[in-house]
């Protein structure tokens, strides 16, 4: 992929967060962090994808990323983590995954299409593994530190 | 604890679930809410169609509550406002005509307007068409007029409270059906692009990733219905996609 392309996809993960994020009723500085975030997301995808083949893995290590992302901006502005992370993760959802593993089926080509429908489903197991996997450490850090500052 | 404050107090639960928001949250945000109006022993249940509350308020005075959702949405600011109001429920414990009020205020707070929300959708659809590689200025105004529609048409068939499923089969044949029958017309010189940029807009995407949030997190039942509501919806885009290219004999040539 051409640099201007990848540039034009991450100016457009932007937007097409944005969009979402309005679906999902959020506001100002809200949206403008959680758009930030998706963008963020995509540049990512991109730039791992130099060193490392496999998608799914990228799609884990991201999903990491911008949970923690998402994790440090509730801190911030005292708001559940979900919010961000959910949306700021929309440009990986595999909506082409679905398209084409549709678009398989109605050619009839059930190889193709099983092997879409699994590649698509794996990619978004990754993608709520990692969130998971961040809440769940940073669930345990905050409840930590808050017994410990108890007892002290 | 009186009856009006349990009721007030499960309002927010429900709109809590009713809202988007996960079903932990929900649960602890109920339980420690009751426990800081002095409740002696809580139980809560939620799934993404019910709350289930048993309180002991006082010394085997015993109290249930439960109430059915019917339908769950994406309303991350209300969460938001939901959640502080929690936090602030846990700290101060208000007095109830305080709460009741305060869950007035944020029902009452400022939405979109159903012209934003459809220019959103078609926001989304031209955005994500160029992700996926369309470049002419056709298929990007295309997507987003045809984003805008079904923008409008999701807004009006939720207002009549049309099935889900039925909403997003009929938005995917539409959609795909003007796209190939405009390809026909020479008007667009690719559909690909387009199709999947407003598709975007319908998938579950999010379904799928709160579902397997849920499931992950032990809420085991919430997020198998979860899953169920996303598969369900991906077979009716697909079936809808399926349907049109059939008829216009789009894929088969």
């Amino acid at each position: 992929m051409s640099f201007s392309d990848a540039l034009l996809q991450v100016i457009m993960a932007f937007f097409g967060t944005m969009g979402f994020g309005m679906l999902f009723r959020s506001r100002g500085k809200k949206l403008l962090l959680a758009s930030l975030g998706g963008m963020a997301a995509w540049a990512l995808f991109l730039l791992l994808g130099l060193r490392i083949e496999s998608e799914p893995a990228r799609y884990f290590i991201v999903s990491v990323i911008i949970s923690i992302y998402a994790e440090v901006l509730a801190r911030v502005c005292k708001t559940p983590a979900g919010t961000f992370g959910i949306l700021s993760l929309v440009p990986l959802v595999p909506g082409g995954g679905l398209y084409y593993s549709a678009d398989y089926a109605l050619s009839g080509d059930m190889q193709a299409f099983a092997e879409k429908a699994l590649s698509t489903l794996s990619l978004t197991a990754m993608l709520s593994l990692g969130i998971v996997l961040v809440a769940a450490v940073a669930k345990f850090l905050s409840s930590a530190l808050s017994s410990r500052r108890n007892q002290a | 604890m009186n009856n009006r404050l349990l009721s007030c107090i499960m309002r927010i639960g429900r709109l809590m679930v009713e809202s988007g928001a996960e079903i932990y949250r929900v649960e602890e945000s109920l339980e420690r809410v009751l426990r800081a109006y002095g409740a002696k022993e809580v139980n809560v249940f939620a799934i993404t169609s019910n709350i289930m509350v048993s309180v002991e308020c006082e010394e085997y005075v015993i109290k249930n509550y439960s109430c059915r959702i019917r339908s769950i949405g994406n309303h991350v600011e209300r969460v938001d406002r939901l959640n502080a109001l929690v936090r602030r429920l846990t700290a101060e414990a208000p007095a109830v005509e305080i709460v009741e009020a305060e869950v007035e205020k944020i029902l009452s707070m400022k939405e979109y307007s159903d012209n934003e929300i459809a220019f959103a959708h078609g926001l989304i659809a031209s955005s994500f068409s160029v992700f996926f590689g369309a470049r002419g200025v056709e298929e990007i105004v295309m997507a987003l007029l045809m984003g805008v529609g079904v923008g409008v048409c999701t807004r009006q068939l939720e207002k009549l409270r049309a099935n889900r499923l039925l909403d997003r089969f009929l938005c995917a044949f539409l959609v795909t059906l003007l796209t190939f029958v405009f390809w026909r017309m020479k008007l667009v010189s690719s559909v690909d692009e387009i199709i999947i940029g407003i598709l975007m807009t319908l998938v579950p995407g999010c379904g799928f990733t709160n579902a397997l949030r849920d499931l992950f997190t032990g809420d085991s039942i919430s997020g198998a219905l979860r899953l169920i509501e996303a598969v369900l919806v991906a077979f009716a885009i697909a079936a809808g996609y399926v349907l049109a290219g059939v008829l216009t004999g789009g894929a088969l040539l």
